[in-house]
């Protein structure tokens, strides 16, 4: 049997599984939780009892310096736990920084692919005629480099052939030519 | 005496060219030539014991010195069902594709063989790009880039341009290119806002054929491919479709909400760009003309004018038109701002 034991005068207390009684008392708690009962005492601001426990002739005694004891664990318990959240912090605002810093990499390298694959422009042999073609510095090691040395176009054309107006086409370069002024 | 005659000659009359580097379609048109090409932009790698050398007589292919094998053009298709494979497409979205690097090889050959030979001539080509979408943050540096190397690979000097430009330059003289101009393509769909042969404004979305394609084929549980075979086969949105298949009928229905809501989703954007940033005041009424492979079945025209005249418009539209011709517009297009390029080169 486990039984609680109140000397204060004066409390009506009411814990859940058992009768409200009033104190001084000593009530049967063996078939509740004890940590319910302490809260339940803590909440009513009572701090001196005792939890006796008869097992077998073996009696056992615990006070409150023995729960404040554990409390003062659940307090080292909520230290560390402060402590393990502020290094997950640090941790996710060094990822989080790493993964910015990514960002950067990769806004460099695209920024690098767009300056060498233009780079091909000038290394070429032909070049833009258009002066609003980008022109380039650097080497692009990006563009693989076209080969058709030993590739050859066989067989019989799959081509669609359409007739275009020549008159049409040749009238409209010149108005063309003639509002823009040619090569823009 | 001859050669130098010949040369200058050549210096004199150097041969334009207009490439249209589209998603489904390559397209080539050239001042020396009355004919534009077009082929199909894909192709299929085969194994060499696949196929009978005299079936390869019969079709266009690419080999090379180590024995790769691959089958461009229109064939690919053909012979990709034959084997059951999937073809290769050099450019997804309207972009080079970045999966497809080892076909940059194939890709030139392609384009060599539709320009044709230039070899010893002053040889100028425009070749059309898309503008930089503004729904998806793809660049299309690495993808003009690519293009002006092949070009360069091949003797030809080159600029690129918006390929909604090429439309207005193709379509639009009578009002002195100033225009609308959408290119619904297979990757992106592509608009120009130009006023008398300047770009006011462009940008490009990546809803197009591709889009409804997937989308049809998402909603109907069915291979995209399927989707595109029975669009260009049967799909039109005036007259009766002669099908009686109920799911092919069903296929043209989702084909059809998918149609209009490409057609939606573009003259919101166009209304949202025009007003957010053209600053020229567009004193008459423009046309809008529509072109691009998305843009064949018909009625599509009338369907486009349907959904626009629902929404106020920041300017005044004249008429919606389609070009031409869909297929051919953006490289006769670039064919003329070459032209007139190069005369003011002269």
């Amino acid at each position: 049997m486990i039984t609680l034991k109140i000397r204060e005068r004066g409390h009506m207390i009411e814990i859940p599984g058992i009768s409200p009684f009033r104190t001084p008392a000593d009530v049967n708690i063996t078939h509740i939780s004890i940590p319910l009962a302490i809260s339940v005492l803590s909440s009513q601001g009572i701090e001196k009892f005792e939890i006796v426990s008869d097992i077998r002739g073996k009696e056992q005694v615990l006070t409150e310096k023995d729960f404040k004891e554990s409390e003062d664990d659940n307090s080292k318990m909520n230290g560390r736990l402060k402590n393990l959240e502020g290094m997950l912090k640090k941790l996710l605002k060094k990822e989080a920084s790493d993964l910015s810093s990514n960002q950067e990499q990769i806004n460099d390298k695209l920024e690098k692919l767009e300056l060498l694959s233009n780079a091909i422009l000038e290394s070429s042999g032909h070049r833009p005629y258009s002066e609003t073609e980008p022109h380039i510095e650097e080497l692009d090691t990006f563009i693989p480099e076209i080969d058709i040395e030993g590739i050859t176009m066989k067989g019989k054309s799959g081509k669609k052939v359409f007739k275009k107006d020549e008159d049409d086409i040749d009238e409209s370069a010149d108005l063309l030519s003639s509002l823009t002024g040619g090569n823009k | 005496m001859s050669d130098v005659k010949e040369e200058k000659k050549n210096k004199n009359n150097p041969i334009c060219i207009g490439l249209d580097c589209g998603t489904m379609h390559l397209c080539c048109a050239r001042s020396d030539s009355e004919d534009v090409k077009i082929t199909r932009n894909v192709f299929l790698p085969l194994d060499k014991d696949d196929i009978q050398i005299t079936e390869l007589s019969e079709i266009s292919y690419v080999e090379s010195s180590d024995g790769d094998l691959f089958i461009v053009g229109s064939d690919a298709f053909k012979y990709a069902n034959i084997f059951g494979q999937t073809i290769s497409r050099p450019m997804e979205s309207g972009l080079i594709s970045p999966k497809e690097i080892a076909a940059i090889d194939v890709l030139t050959l392609m384009i060599k063989d539709l320009i044709g030979d230039v070899k010893g001539q002053d040889a100028y080509c425009s070749y059309s790009i898309p503008a930089e979408s503004i729904d998806t943050r793809r660049s299309i540096t690495y993808h003009e880039n690519v293009f002006a190397r092949i070009l360069g690979s091949l003797g030809i000097n080159y600029t690129s341009v918006n390929e909604a430009m090429a439309i207005i330059y193709s379509e639009c003289a009578k009002e002195k290119f100033s225009g609308i101009g959408i290119s619904f393509g297979a990757g992106m769909a592509n608009v120009a806002i130009s006023y008398k042969g300047i770009e006011a404004l462009t940008f490009s979305t990546a809803r197009a054929g591709d889009w409804i394609d997937n989308n049809t084929a998402e909603s109907l549980g069915m291979v995209a491919n399927r989707v595109t075979s029975v669009k260009e086969k049967y799909m039109k949105f005036s007259g009766e479709v002669e099908v009686k298949n109920k799911k092919t009928k069903r296929v043209l229905e989702a084909l059809y909400y998918y149609h209009k809501a490409l057609i939606e989703y573009t003259v919101k954007e166009i209304i949202k760009e025009f007003d957010k940033k053209v600053d020229i005041e567009v004193d008459e009424a423009i046309p809008i003309v529509v072109s691009g492979g998305t843009s064949m079945p018909e009625g599509f025209i009338e369907l486009f004018n349907d959904v626009i005249m629902t929404y106020d418009l920041p300017f005044e539209l004249s008429e919606i038109r389609r070009a031409r011709n869909p297929l051919t517009a953006v490289a006769n297009g670039l064919l003329i701002r070459t032209k007139s390029d190069v005369k003011g080169m002269k």
